[in-house]
């Protein structure tokens, strides 16, 4: 198809107007943008796959073909450029090298930028296309072609030749080419010609040696050889005559169309296949089979056909069989494209159920009849099983996130100067879409610290006798209920001492505090927090570590700081499966209810006075010989009835401490859906959530973390409040 | 083109460097006739060709067929560089079973297929 090809397809009312199509294109295009980022990375490692130039020439073909189908030609013209490019790489005329790869990710930008103003013809991105359609062109005409082949230049004026892909229905070809004998005398190596059929689909290629003789009596310049290649592609019968156009006179060339197999999934069978070829009549097939062993061995035997012909109708054979079976294999595997915001619904859907489901459970109870507990118990059950599923079909891959921070990793370092790789694991863990979507900007804060202030420079390291390039890992893993995401870099480490006297400095800490390794360094999430003695435009105002505090505790999550000089830093996050229902444990104080997560809870123990006067007021319980400091809630929130004789503790882990929470009773496991606080009251300390009971009580879901935060801060301002007491007596 | 013929005991040894095309391709075919002739075994090393076109490959094919028949061997040696391994791959030859010359299982090309 020529540069009419646009005009063409809208003739043909292919092109369709703006609405659902053009969403489902834009969706598809971006994640062909994000295949597209991912592979260059990958080639940038191995520029020698010749697997990623396919699968980076695909996904622009795709883009082109598509977005010119759908109107979006500006897309389509500038995609096609770049494709021309790499059309030459993956013919071997052009190698892969680093500057390719940046003006291809340049170009990538683009056409997402492109995609991002939904294909509009503004032009406030065209002086970037127009650099980065000159670098490519620059970059073509400047690179030697590799051996053999010249390296076309890419062409300077768009509008002189654009293909535009013509996609058929996929078509299966027995192409039988034998090139005049003379074809090496004239320049042409046939091999070429074999690579541009391949390059159309998938294809079998079958070279056949039969005319080859006696290495004394053979004309070493003339050609021996012929080729059976089966082809499977979408781009029609004359895209394949198209190549062998220059010699088709010469040569002994058929192109036949290979019927596709049945609908009874029979494939053809061998002899069937050398009758169809012609290598072969019905009656020496009837023949042949009369006797008992292998028909490819019998025909051989007999003479009545070639080894190679044979050979090559078995090559057929498995090529049409695999064809079927990965066909197959895809049609079961069929996914459907839903919006999210339909998932969003289903599961608030799904809250409510829940929280109906509690009704009933309740309401049940209460009338003593066998039948209905019954029911109710069913209900209950399917309601279990309905959320989980339907919390499932919302669990993404992290891998998701983690593909974008290898293109950060690789344009950071290079600013700076350094040698980073970024290694991942764990790409296949699954959590809430909703987690996955919150949690890119910490990842990217906490990345770009590591390369900016963690990784040292490739000349510092090799002094210091590390490798010259630095690693950073990330990895994501399944802990109970949780995630749990370890970002790892082998860097100079936090430097204690400047994080301590910054914290000093700025009044966050008493110069003489004694605080463990993880408290110092917890310093550094706190807000405008930075040692950094210049600022750069990637890290070092210490406004990201507060960020990155924020966003995980809006996920309710957790970080852990860990780190060693000259060795390098680790950080950890813990986040929850999912931030839509969570399993709480439902416990009441003074007549109000509240939940604690459950994933946090690790016992409950009694608490009575006898137990309060043991400990001398001191807020400790001893359990099982252990002390263990606890929280009186009715205190926190400030309760003034008088309390139960007998009160439970809920001791959870925060953060590797053990904290007990003073409760006066607890009631027992519960299905959690939660609701977030109204503006009014979401800033209120200690809670981070409400949740309604089955017969529609509101109980508000504790923030434990924040509770023992506001527990420190007291204690810590009523020490300091007694100091001065003491020091004015 | 360069290339020498190295006898060690009963096994010529070929040895090739640079461009085994069509240009070269009676030089090649002369070196491989001397060998079958001077020796019971031939082994072709292809370690420092830096580019193979299809006139090389069934030269190849011809010396193995052509040694079959006098009941001598040619061999390919391990060091096959990537380019020759790829043109086989993506002209044909790569096969799992020899052509009706073979004898032994000894094609050529056989042995390339674990290699490729």
């Amino acid at each position: 198809m020529d540069g009419h090809a646009f005009g063409a397809l809208k003739e043909r009312n292919l092109v369709t107007t703006p609405g659902i199509n053009t969403s489902i294109f834009l969706e598809e295009a971006a994640e062909l943008l994000n295949e597209l980022e991912q592979a260059l990375m990958e080639l940038e490692g191995n520029p020698g796959d010749t697997d990623l130039v396919g699968r980076i020439f695909r996904a622009m073909h795709t883009i082109k073909g598509s977005g010119a189908m759908f109107g979006f030609d500006k897309v389509a013209e500038f995609t096609h450029e770049i494709e021309t490019a790499f059309d030459l790489v993956r013919n071997g005329k052009v190698s892969v090298s680093k500057e390719l790869i940046d003006i291809t990710l340049a170009a990538r930008d683009q056409i997402r930028l492109m995609l991002d103003e939904n294909g509009s013809e503004q032009s406030d991105g065209d002086n970037g296309r127009r650099e980065v359609l000159s670098s490519l062109r620059t970059l073509m005409n400047s690179v030697p072609a590799s051996k053999g082949a010249d390296a076309p230049p890419v062409q300077a004026n768009s509008e002189e030749k654009r293909v535009v892909p013509e996609l058929h229905e996929e078509e299966s070809f027995r192409i039988r080419f034998r090139p005049p004998h003379d074809i090496f005398m004239r320049g042409i190596d046939p091999l070429s010609l074999i690579r541009e059929v391949t390059a159309l689909g998938t294809s079998t290629v079958v070279a056949r040696t039969e005319r080859i003789g006696w290495l004394d009596e053979m004309d070493p310049e003339h050609c021996h050889l012929s080729w059976d290649i089966i082809l499977t592609t979408q781009k029609g019968i004359n895209a394949v005559k198209d190549i062998f156009i220059f010699i088709e006179e010469d040569s002994a060339l058929s192109i036949e169309t290979i019927d596709p197999p049945s609908e009874e999934g029979g494939f053809r069978k061998l002899g069937e296949i050398l009758i169809e070829r012609g290598d072969l009549s019905n009656e020496q097939l009837q023949e042949i089979l009369q006797s008992n062993k292998k028909i490819g061995e019998k025909l051989v035997d007999s003479g009545l056909v070639s080894g190679d012909s044979v050979a090559s109708a078995l090559a057929e054979q498995e090529h049409i069989r695999s064809l079927q079976e990965k066909k197959s294999a895809k049609e079961s595997a069929a996914t459907i494209r839903v919006a999210s915001e339909k998932l969003d619904l289903l599961v608030n859907l799904i809250g409510e159920l829940v929280t109906v489901q509690a009704h009933l459970s309740q309401t049940v109870s209460e009338r003593h009849d066998p039948a209905l507990v019954c029911i109710a118990e069913e209900v209950e059950r399917l309601t279990a099983e309905l959320r989980d599923n339907t919390m499932n079909i919302r669990m993404m891959p992290i891998g998701t996130t983690f593909s974008k921070f290898k293109r950060l990793v690789r344009d950071l370092s290079a600013e700076l100067g350094k040698e980073i790789d970024l290694l991942t694991e764990g790409a296949e863990t699954e959590l809430d879409k909703t987690v996955i979507e919150k949690l890119g900007d910490p990842l990217v804060h906490i990345i770009r610290n590591s390369i900016d202030h963690g990784i040292e420079r490739p000349d510092a390291r090799t002094a210091s006798g590390k490798n010259r390039r630095g690693c950073i890992t990330l990895s994501a893993g399944h802990a109970g209920a949780h995630v749990v995401i370890r970002i790892a870099d082998d860097g100079a480490g936090l430097n204690k001492k400047a994080i301590r006297a910054k914290g000093s400095e700025r009044g966050l800490i008493a110069s003489d505090a004694e605080l463990s390794d993880e408290e110092i360094y917890a310093l550094i999430l706190q807000p405008g927090f930075s040692t950094a003695k210049t600022l750069t435009n990637i890290s070092g105002r210490g406004v990201g570590m507060d960020v990155v505090k924020q966003a995980v505790d809006a996920l309710r999550g957790t970080i852990n700081i860990a780190s060693r000089a000259g060795t390098g830093t680790v950080m950890t996050l813990t986040l929850p499966l999912t931030l839509a229902i969570i399993d709480g444990l439902l416990v009441s104080i003074a007549g109000d209810y509240f939940i604690f997560p459950l994933s946090a809870v690790e016992e409950c123990v009694e608490l009575t006075d006898d137990d309060r006067a043991e400990s001398h007021g001191r807020h400790l319980v001893n359990i099982r010989g252990s002390l263990t400091p606890y929280i009186d809630l009715r205190e926190q929130f400030g309760v003034c009835e008088e309390r139960p004789p007998i009160q439970q503790v809920v001791v959870s882990r925060i953060e590797r401490m053990r904290m007990g929470f003073v409760v006066d009773s607890v009631i027992g496991q519960h299905q959690t859906v939660i609701k977030s606080l109204g503006a009014i009251h979401k800033n209120i300390m200690g809670l981070s959530g409400a949740t309604i009971l089955g017969d529609g009580t509101v109980a508000l879901i504790l923030d434990l973390q924040r509770i023992i935060e506001a527990e420190e801060a007291s204690e810590s301002a009523m020490i300091e409040h007694r100091g001065v007491g003491m020091a004015l007596c | 083109m360069e290339g020498t013929l190295e006898m060690h005991g009963e096994t010529g040894m070929v040895m090739l460097r640079g461009n085994l095309t069509v240009q070269h391709a009676a030089v090649l075919k002369n070196l491989l006739m001397r060998g079958l002739e001077s020796s019971s075994r031939v082994v072709l090393s292809f370690e420092h060709v830096e580019e193979v076109d299809l006139s090389c490959m069934q030269l190849i094919c011809a010396a193995h067929r052509t040694a079959v028949r006098m009941q001598k061997s040619v061999y390919l040696s391990g060091n096959v560089p990537e380019i020759f391994r790829q043109a086989i791959q993506d002209s044909g030859f790569k096969r799992h079973v020899g052509c009706s010359f073979d004898a032994g299982n000894s094609c050529a090309w056989m042995g390339m297929h674990s290699a490729l």
